[in-house]
């Protein structure tokens, strides 16, 4: 039998140098020459299609420097860390040491390279990566009032994608043709810190569509009577600017975008507002003493009436795979409107 | 959208506008809207991976200032078209429409932006990457006083969080100076009726400034004065963000 230390030496000159992170009590031999120089595979080593993989999983990197490895030559640390560079992708959880490795780093190699087939073995068995059944939604949240300095705000996250969308009112003078109706203006933005292909100079493909998909489905579905936004009729209307941040993007970007607009129309409060002197709109205040004497135009804070609020599902066809998708559409509704009514009525609690 | 015709209707908010003559006259004896001292920061609040879709991210919240930062990258980047044996750190500050108290543009911020790539390029090791770059994109959710120190402390969170490799986290504070006092951290009130203000960003452990922004009108002991502070005050709000990351580590083991 060779001497241990002997077959140490041997290890470290071959071809694939000794790994950071193998176990090394002693007696198992790290490398692929020690493996076949050792005639008797002593008790506990591991056999040789794992050797060659790092029985604890070094924590994930996304740079591996060069010289951070004890390394003979060069070019074997170069192949070295290229090895180990493709079992490194950003994956969330470490395989269990007890697993067997092979499989699982197939996995994520194979979710880069090949998705749509990824996708498909997973429909196969009719569940989704994130372990979903085909007819479920991702949690959703609600949080009403999220930016204080607004008249009306909310936060929505379905899964990871989150929305920020704000009311701001202002004061305009209303058209000709329609003297005694509001106005309101809505507004998608996809800033960059949202999603990895926004850039500075270059806004997302999908923000200006999603912009007019927004508004037109407000205003089509009749959710508020711009007339409940007028002040005085021919003068002052109100101007209720609607803008909605996407903060995290993760699919189903016109779902969440649609709730936290409907969430925060269903949240605002339009303040009490007097006419001045100058036939100028200002905010009631207590403190001006003397301005009591002007008409208020409104009395106090009141919410809008909201009529039929749309609410919406994102559905994938894909091949053979055909979901039900208006049942499901309304299964979702329900679920929608109880977590909106629940946000509501925590509002009005405190 | 009814009523609106072809172009946008002309708005104004009803909010009364603010006087800055009339604080001008309460300065002597100033008391801050927050009730604070004038030597006391606003209570700090971090949390590290905000958004998923970024390699790090950040969400800072000082009293009404409230920020997000992500960094997307190492990446490679079609703007940089020549080699360099160093990596590029390029960089973005914008602001939501309903940041202000009065609706604004929301458009980019080009100074905060030139600011940010100042205050973060010395912190940074920019030979880890060669060849390749680091976005940090910052939008500020609402802008309550003090946004650029706010953006960048954050800002070297969500790069601590992304793994990118640093010398320290780089924090900053600002002193504003109201005709004789000092006043740390000030709010947005404040920041519009300053006779000056003094910007640091350091990075504590090594005692090293990597950039000092001064404007107004200052004499030499009141600078001595407002660096001495925000040192202080920087080496403090490190060790807020350090337990931050130690606790986003700790909760990602278990």
């Amino acid at each position: 039998m060779y001497d241990w230390a002997e077959t140490r030496v041997w290890a470290s000159c071959g071809p694939t140098s000794p790994q950071k992170g193998t176990k090394d009590n002693g007696l198992e031999p790290t490398s692929y020459w020690a493996s076949r120089l050792t005639r008797q595979t002593p008790a506990g080593a591991a056999p040789y299609t794992t050797l060659l993989r790092p029985s604890t999983p070094p924590p994930p990197r996304r740079w591996i420097p060069y010289h951070d490895y004890p390394i003979g030559t060069f070019l074997s640390g170069h192949l070295l860390s290229l090895w180990q560079a493709s079992s490194y992708y950003p994956s969330m959880g470490f395989p269990d040491a007890s697993k067997d490795l092979s499989s699982e780093m197939e996995v994520d190699a194979f979710r880069r390279l090949f998705p749509l087939q990824y996708f498909e073995r997973h429909l196969s068995e009719a569940i989704r990566p994130d372990g979903r059944p085909l007819g479920k939604a991702r949690d959703t949240t609600v949080v009403l009032g999220a930016v204080a300095s607004a008249n009306g705000s909310a936060l929505v996250k379905i899964g990871s994608t989150t929305m920020l969308s704000a009311i701001k009112m202002e004061v305009m003078t209303p058209s000709l043709e329609s003297p005694d109706e509001g106005c309101l203006a809505i507004d998608f933005h996809m800033p960059p810190i949202c999603s990895p292909i926004v850039r500075p100079g270059r806004p997302a493909e999908a923000a200006p569509v999603l912009s007019k998909q927004l508004s037109d489905t407000i205003s089509s579905s009749g959710i508020i009577d711009l007339k409940e936004l007028s002040l005085v009729t021919g003068k002052a209307a109100w101007m209720a600017y609607l803008d909605v941040y996407c903060l995290d993007a993760d699919g189903a970007l016109f779902d969440a975008a649609l709730l936290s607009a409907v969430a925060a129309l269903s949240h605002l409060q339009i303040p009490a507002v007097s006419m001045n002197d100058d036939g100028k709109i200002v905010l009631m205040s207590d403190d001006d003493g003397q301005k009591q004497a002007q008409e208020p135009v409104n009395n106090e804070k009141r919410n809008l009436t909201l009529r039929s609020i749309p609410f919406s599902l994102t559905c994938i066809l894909h091949k053979n795979y055909i979901l039900d998708c208006v049942a499901l559409t309304r299964q979702r509704v329900k679920e929608l409107k109880g977590i909106l009514e629940e946000a509501n009525s925590t509002m009005q609690v405190e | 959208m009814a009523g609106t015709g072809g172009t946008a209707p002309a708005t104004y908010s009803p909010s009364p506008t603010t006087h800055k003559n009339k604080t001008s006259l309460f300065q002597q004896d100033w008391v801050r809207p927050d009730g604070r001292g004038f030597h006391q920061c606003r209570p700090a609040f971090f949390r590290t991976g905000a958004v998923n879709a970024a390699s790090g991210s950040a969400y800072a919240e000082f009293g009404n200032t409230k920020v997000i930062v992500s960094v997307f990258g190492p990446r490679e980047s079609k703007k940089a078209m020549m080699y360099s044996d160093i990596g590029r750190l390029n960089c973005n500050v914008s602001y939501t429409t309903f940041a202000s108290p009065v609706r604004g543009q929301g458009s980019d911020h080009k100074e905060y932006t030139a600011m940010l790539h100042k205050a973060l390029e010395g912190a940074i090791i920019l030979e880890s990457f060669p060849k390749t770059t680091v976005d940090v994109f910052a939008l500020v959710l609402e802008s309550g006083g003090s946004d650029l120190p706010v953006v960048i402390s954050c800002a070297s969170l969500a790069l601590a969080d992304a793994g990118i490799m640093m010398y320290d986290l780089v924090a900053s504070v600002s002193v504003s100076c109201l005709s004789k006092n000092l006043v740390i951290d000030p709010v947005f009130e404040e920041e519009n009726s300053q006779d000056g203000s003094l910007m640091i960003t350091c990075m504590p452990s090594r005692y090293e400034i990597t950039q000092l922004t001064v404007t107004g009108e200052w004499s030499t002991p009141k600078i001595n004065e407002g660096m001495q502070l925000c040192l202080d005050a920087c080496a403090k709000l490190a060790k807020i963000m350090r337990s931050c990351l130690k606790e986003a580590a700790s909760d990602s083991q278990e």
